[in-house]
């Protein structure tokens, strides 16, 4: 207030008018004090509200199943309610442990390009691999096929063990280094590129060796897996025919 | 005398606070424990559903602190929790939220949030007869898994049926600065307000920083989840 007087008071002095007098002037309604009022209620209720809108956070702690409300059973009934609903709990943990993976699986991460070997909750193997690119390719001409090279995900199974594979080349090799498609069949086969082995786990997708070890852990293939030399041995060695495959 | 009756004392209350621990740790109420059966049972025929589908599912178990990505039975990845926060939409201090039930129910079609979008490279072949050129450019190197999907601070996986789960590294705050913050209030005030809210109920959960990483980059698509109840 006092700031203000002699601001006043040094506008008067240079020949401006007070700003005091222009608010004595204003009719009483209109005074900027009863105006300040309302405004600091409003501000202050709205600011209330928005402090209480938007998302309440608590401790998951504080959050118990709610059990729900019975009838009260005789002794004797509860007693048998009792033993039936552990007999029952017996059943289910048994019937969820069948469901999981017994014995050697594989767990493949197609994105990060991990494998692993596992055998009843003990991982055997953690290696890094090589999954599809997710590239696309078009054809060109009049066919327009156009492919995806992703890895596919789900669970899958080990449908064949070969050593030694040899490659039959798909079309889309051919497309992709602008050769043509051959018509006679032996033409297509591949010696060497594959590794030492293969593991065949369904639509021609397999998990095999590779040519190119520098390129382990990035996302290189056509939508199979690949492994380095050694540990390409080491999941042969490991893994038996129809072992499950999990890939995510 | 007085150490004695000190002595005495002592030896009074230790005894009766062990009379009442046992007293309070004795069995259970029979009705409560049937209760928690059938509770416990119904959470199991909910895992062996999930087990028997096709489709990912997470498992989260606020007990051991964990959340379990698995297929068909098997676990697939298990990401440890540091911290677990259940989050209402509130209008003026006014829940509009369900923070009961959620526990024990599937929730379907979780999908990331921002997308993990995969941006595809498309290869063009060399034209006809140039295969064998040595001059050829070589084929792309495709980038790192780090390269190719970067982890946004603070994202979450949305759920049908109005459940967000919001995951965020360990120690580092989400919030970022004073405009992230007041972006982040907006967008929570603009949430709740509307007159049919997508997310109904939120979990904040904390995960160690590779965790966090490594579930935004692996996450399949439509992953369902269910939540156990604390044991």
């Amino acid at each position: 207030m006092i700031g203000g007087n002699l601001n006043a008071a040094r506008g008067e002095a240079l020949g401006r008018p007070r700003r005091s007098a222009l608010v004595v002037s204003l009719p009483w309604r209109l005074r900027p004090g009863k105006w300040g009022v309302i405004a600091a209620i409003l501000v202050t209720v709205l600011g209330a509200a928005a402090h209480g809108t938007g998302f309440a956070y608590r401790p998951a702690t504080e959050f118990a199943m709610v059990l729900p409300s019975q009838p009260s059973p005789n002794p004797d009934a509860l007693r048998k309610s009792l033993a039936r609903l552990r007999s029952q709990q017996r059943t289910l943990q048994a019937a969820l442990r069948q469901k999981s993976p017994r014995g050697t699986h594989l767990i493949i991460d197609q994105t990060l390009n991990r494998l692993q070997v596992k055998k009843d909750g003990d991982t055997l193997l953690d290696v890094r691999c090589s999954a599809g690119s997710g590239m696309l390719l078009q054809e060109g001409g009049g066919k327009k096929r156009r492919w995806i090279f992703d890895t596919p995900r789900g669970q899958f199974r080990v449908l064949q063990k070969v050593q030694n594979p040899v490659w039959k080349k798909p079309d889309w090799a051919f497309v992709e280094e602008g050769k043509p498609i051959p018509t006679d069949p032996d033409e297509r086969f591949e010696y060497g590129t594959l590794g030492e082995y293969a593991l065949h786990f369904g639509n021609g997708y397999m998990i095999h060796g590779t040519l190119y070890e520098r390129l382990i852990g990035r996302s290189v293939t056509h939508g199979c897996i690949r492994l380095g030399k050694e540990d390409l041995r080491k999941v042969w060695s490991s893994v038996p025919h129809g072992t499950p495959i999990y890939i995510y | 005398m007085t150490a004695t009756a000190t002595r005495v004392s002592v030896a009074v209350t230790v005894s009766l606070a062990v009379v009442l621990s046992l007293a309070a740790s004795g069995p259970a109420d029979p009705k409560d424990e049937a209760r928690r059966l059938v509770i416990q049972n119904e959470i199991l025929q909910k895992q062996i559903e999930l087990a028997s589908q096709e489709a990912f599912c997470l498992v989260l178990d606020p007990s051991a602190q964990t959340m379990t990505l698995m297929l068909k039975g098997a676990v697939l990845r298990t990401y440890r929790i540091s911290d677990l926060e259940i989050g209402d939409p509130r209008v003026a201090f006014v829940s509009r939220g369900e923070t009961i039930g959620w526990q024990g129910k599937i929730w379907s079609r979780g999908a990331l949030v921002p997308p993990r979008d995969q941006d595809r490279i498309e290869i063009i072949p060399p034209p006809p007869g140039a295969a064998d050129d040595e001059n050829a450019a070589a084929p792309p190197v495709p980038p790192t898994p780090e390269e190719r999907y970067p982890v946004p601070p603070r994202y979450g996986i949305r759920f049908e049926d109005g459940l967000f789960v919001e995951v965020s590294p360990t120690g580092e705050s989400t919030s970022g600065g004073l405009w992230a913050r007041i972006g982040a209030w907006w967008d929570d005030l603009w949430e709740v307000t509307r007159v049919e809210p997508t997310d109904r109920l939120r979990l904040r959960l904390h995960l160690r920083r590779e965790d966090s990483e490594a579930l935004y980059r692996s996450l399949p698509p439509d992953t369902k989840l269910l939540a156990l109840p604390p044991r």
